[in-house]
């Protein structure tokens, strides 16, 4: 569960900059303590002497007490305090160890026991009745007292030059230690605060950055970079979400541009349509007007032929009779598949023709592979090649021009070929035909480009038609068609 | 600004840690220092408690002595305590003794003048189980046992004839005899062995014998009033190294260096200087340190076989500018 993540961030470093601080004042805390319980130590020893002082002294006077006047009471104080005295002799040192002090310790704990032992021998006797015993040890245990008296002045004396020397080394650190104090506390104080300065870089620089984002946003620059987070929070979800809903927007952008695009694309489509819909209503119109002058011109031509044939003037009779055939195959639909056989069947009759007008100044030489005849091609192709050969390829050619037609089988498509022995195409004007427009400006150019076209559409784009300039030999012209007729 | 921040946070926090341990090596040694009394190196436990009881001089005598049975005493398994009394309170050393006796310490050295009831503490030290070993200079009436000496009375045989050596008839001598002495001057072991040693040329004269009172310029307050009361004195016979170290002073300052020449006792290293110039003529060397190494050894027989010995005496030396003799 990611809700809560930020509060438990901050909770969490918030606890941690107060355990720094928390630590650095324990620890100057403890080290206080541990400093005053030393100075308990150093005093300690000291406090043992004059306690034992003390409790001899009590004891001596409850002996002295009980042995002068038999005193009941002195003797319980005397029984109460050589206890007590017993009982701190036991805290001094016996063990025996090169060390003045130990074995001071050591001498006094003897001396001590020594005197307990003649107190109470003292007040066995002061019982039984024996006055020199008891007198007797009394004096032994007033010299032990004195001599313990002396041990302890110098133990103290010794204890004290200790706590002197201690002191004094304690003194000559306290301001070190006050000094490293404050500094500890300093530095845990200001390395909390640059933990807390860290953390709340941390924590908002991505809700800096994600505000920008979302100002840029505002601004319209859908594509501004969001800075990665892989913060799982508050913000990482925000930022994520943000993310989101950028791209959303992006995605909704690209598909308003996309269908306006399209939009574009219907719309010029449509005034294509319209434009094609104008030029197909004008074509209807020629062709409606096309349609009338055939049937004239037919009825004219049979009249002529019947009239030559009458007159017995039969060339006459035999051109009209070209005529008719060529301009039937000529206007029947261009759109339309023709054998191969019919279309150089054409091009003889308009060889004959031409053979009218330019007598014997050309030769024409048309040769065919048989398996090619049946083939199936658009109509109408050869004879604008032919035509083009004549009216420019041999235009300059004042005699003995030659214009070779002939139709191949070859690797599956029929090669139609119109070649002449005139100047020949130079790259321009090969160039000019391929790439004019279908305007009807170029001279010469409108029926090669006629059939380019015809024979793109009419092959769905796998015929094709090439040009070669024959170095010194004129132009050939190739139509390559697939050989869909073959049987 | 972030990198900066935790920059700041790392370098805080190692001076937070270096104050923290800074602070607790301060701490530590504070409490060491505070606590430094009780606990002090308590040093390896020893076997026997052996007290030692010596008057607080700086002659190198007592110095020799208290070397030796340090030197011992680990070897010894004992754990020595030592006790100095003024050599002007020689009474002092009653309270230690005491101590000794009713704290019942395993085992007593303790100087002992010629004139100590040595033997009656040496019983009342069995009594109370404590093995009393007498250290000084000559045994105290009545030989005791165990006790570990010089034997002066050699000493002033050899001083003395290093005197008659150097003077002949012509020796007129001052004494300076042992401030922890007591009794009559001419019943003193070193006196008693100088006159044997000038009788041998009988135009010798001990002019003067003086004790002098305890104290670090006792030898030149002794050595000035001789040689300015009698001042036919041309050689003064020192027995111990502080009366040595006065009396070669007193003939500096006096100008008599030559005329007057000095038998001093023991070795320090002012007194070589002063025998490398010729101001001292000869040193009796005692061997102190002998003495305080034989007395552990007593102290250990007493104490596990409980075998008492003879007096013993420490062996000496001469020491001369360029001579030394056993």
């Amino acid at each position: 569960m990611s809700l809560g993540t930020v509060r438990r961030k901050i909770i969490g470093n918030s606890t941690l900059v107060l355990l720094i601080i928390a630590s650095a004042t324990f620890y100057t805390g403890l080290a206080s303590s541990e400093l005053a319980r030393s100075v308990v130590i150093l005093f300690r020893d000291n406090q043992l002497m004059e306690d034992l002082r003390t409790t001899l002294a009590r004891t001596e006077t409850g002996l002295t007490g009980y042995l002068s006047n038999k005193n009941s009471d002195a003797l319980k104080d005397y029984i109460r305090y050589s206890t007590q005295l017993a009982d701190q002799t036991r805290k001094l040192n016996r063990e025996l160890r090169p060390d003045d002090n130990l074995l001071l310790q050591r001498d006094l704990a003897g001396l001590l026991d020594s005197y307990l032992e003649d107190t109470d021998a003292s007040v066995t006797a002061k019982r039984g009745r024996d006055v020199k015993g008891y007198t007797g040890r009394y004096e032994s245990s007033e010299r032990t007292a004195e001599l313990s008296r002396f041990l302890i002045t110098r133990i103290e004396g010794m204890f004290i030059a200790d706590s002197l020397a201690g002191f004094k080394g304690f003194n000559s650190r306290v301001s070190a230690v006050l000094t490293s104090n404050a500094v500890l506390v300093l530095a845990a104080t200001l390395m909390g605060l640059m933990v807390l300065v860290q953390f709340s870089y941390r924590l908002t620089s991505p809700l800096s950055k994600l505000a920008e984002a979302a100002r840029a946003v505002g601004r319209g620059e859908y594509d501004h970079e969001l800075p990665l987070t892989e913060a799982n929070d508050e913000i990482g979800t925000t930022a994520a979400a943000f993310s989101s809903m950028q791209e959303s927007i992006r995605q909704a952008f690209a598909e308003l541009r996309s269908k306006s695009e399209v939009e574009k694309r219907l719309m010029e489509e449509r005034v294509r349509v319209l434009d094609m819909d104008r030029k197909l209503k004008a074509a209807e119109l020629l062709a409606l007007q096309t349609q009338i002058n055939p049937h004239f011109l037919f009825n004219t031509l049979s009249a002529g032929i019947q009239l030559a044939a009458s007159e017995d003037a039969d060339r006459t009779g035999d051109f009209l009779e070209n005529l008719a055939e060529f301009i039937r195959y000529v206007l029947r639909p261009p759109s339309r598949l023709v054998q191969v056989g019919d279309e150089l069947e054409c091009v003889r009759r308009y060889i004959w023709l031409l053979r009218l007008r330019f007598g014997e100044r050309f030769r024409f030489e048309v040769s065919s592979d048989p398996l090619a005849l049946a083939v199936e091609t658009p109509a109408l192709l050869l004879q604008p090649l032919v035509e083009n050969a004549v009216g420019h390829g041999l235009k300059d050619v004042e005699t003995g021009g030659v214009v070779r037609i002939s139709a191949r089988l070859a690797a599956g498509e029929v090669v139609l070929a119109v070649e002449d022995s005139g100047a020949g195409m130079s790259d321009e004007d090969i160039e000019r035909v391929l790439g004019a427009e279908d305007n009807g400006l170029h001279e010469g150019g409108i029926g090669l480009r006629n059939v380019i076209r015809r024979v793109a559409l009419a092959t769905g784009g796998r015929g094709r038609v090439t040009f070669a300039r024959l170095e010194g030999q004129g132009t050939a012209v190739r139509i390559h068609v697939p050989a869909r007729g073959e049987r | 600004m972030k990198t900066l921040a935790w920059l700041l946070a790392v370098v805080f926090g190692l001076a937070f840690v270096g104050a923290t341990l800074m602070n607790a090596d301060l701490i530590g040694r504070s409490r060491r220092a505070l606590a430094g009394g009780a606990r002090r190196e308590r040093g390896v436990e020893a076997r026997y408690q052996l007290m030692v009881v010596l008057p607080d001089s700086d002659d190198s005598f007592f110095q020799g002595l208290l070397d030796g049975i340090k030197d011992s005493a680990p070897q010894a398994g004992a754990a020595v305590q030592v006790f100095r009394y003024p050599s002007a309170l020689p009474a002092q050393a009653e309270t230690y003794y005491d101590i000794a006796l009713r704290a019942k310490v395993d085992g007593l050295i303790m100087f002992t003048p010629r004139s100590d009831r040595t033997v009656e503490r040496e019983q009342k030290a069995l009594r109370s189980g404590v093995v009393f070993v007498p250290v000084g200079t000559d045994p105290p009436a009545g030989n005791p046992y165990d006790f570990i000496g010089t034997g002066s009375l050699r000493q002033g045989l050899e001083g003395g004839k290093r005197i008659c050596n150097l003077l002949g008839d012509a020796a007129r001598v001052g004494v300076i005899l042992p401030a922890t002495g007591s009794g009559r001057l001419d019943q003193e072991p070193l006196f008693k062995g100088l006159a044997a040693a000038l009788t041998v040329f009988p135009g010798a004269v001990l002019v003067t014998a003086a004790r002098p009172e305890p104290g670090v310029l006792s030898g030149v307050e002794t050595a000035s009033a001789m040689l300015r009361t009698y001042p036919q004195i041309n050689a003064l016979f020192c027995s111990s190294s502080q009366d040595t170290l006065g009396a070669a002073q007193v003939v500096l300052d006096l100008d008599r260096v030559g005329r007057v020449l000095i038998i001093g006792t023991d070795e320090t290293p002012e007194i070589r200087r002063y025998l490398d110039k010729g101001i001292i003529t000869a040193s009796i060397v005692r061997d102190s340190r002998w003495i305080g190494q034989q007395a552990v050894r007593a102290f250990v027989q007493g104490k596990e076989n409980h075998l008492r010995q003879a007096a013993k005496e420490a062996d000496f030396s001469i020491r001369t500018p360029g001579e030394e003799q056993p």
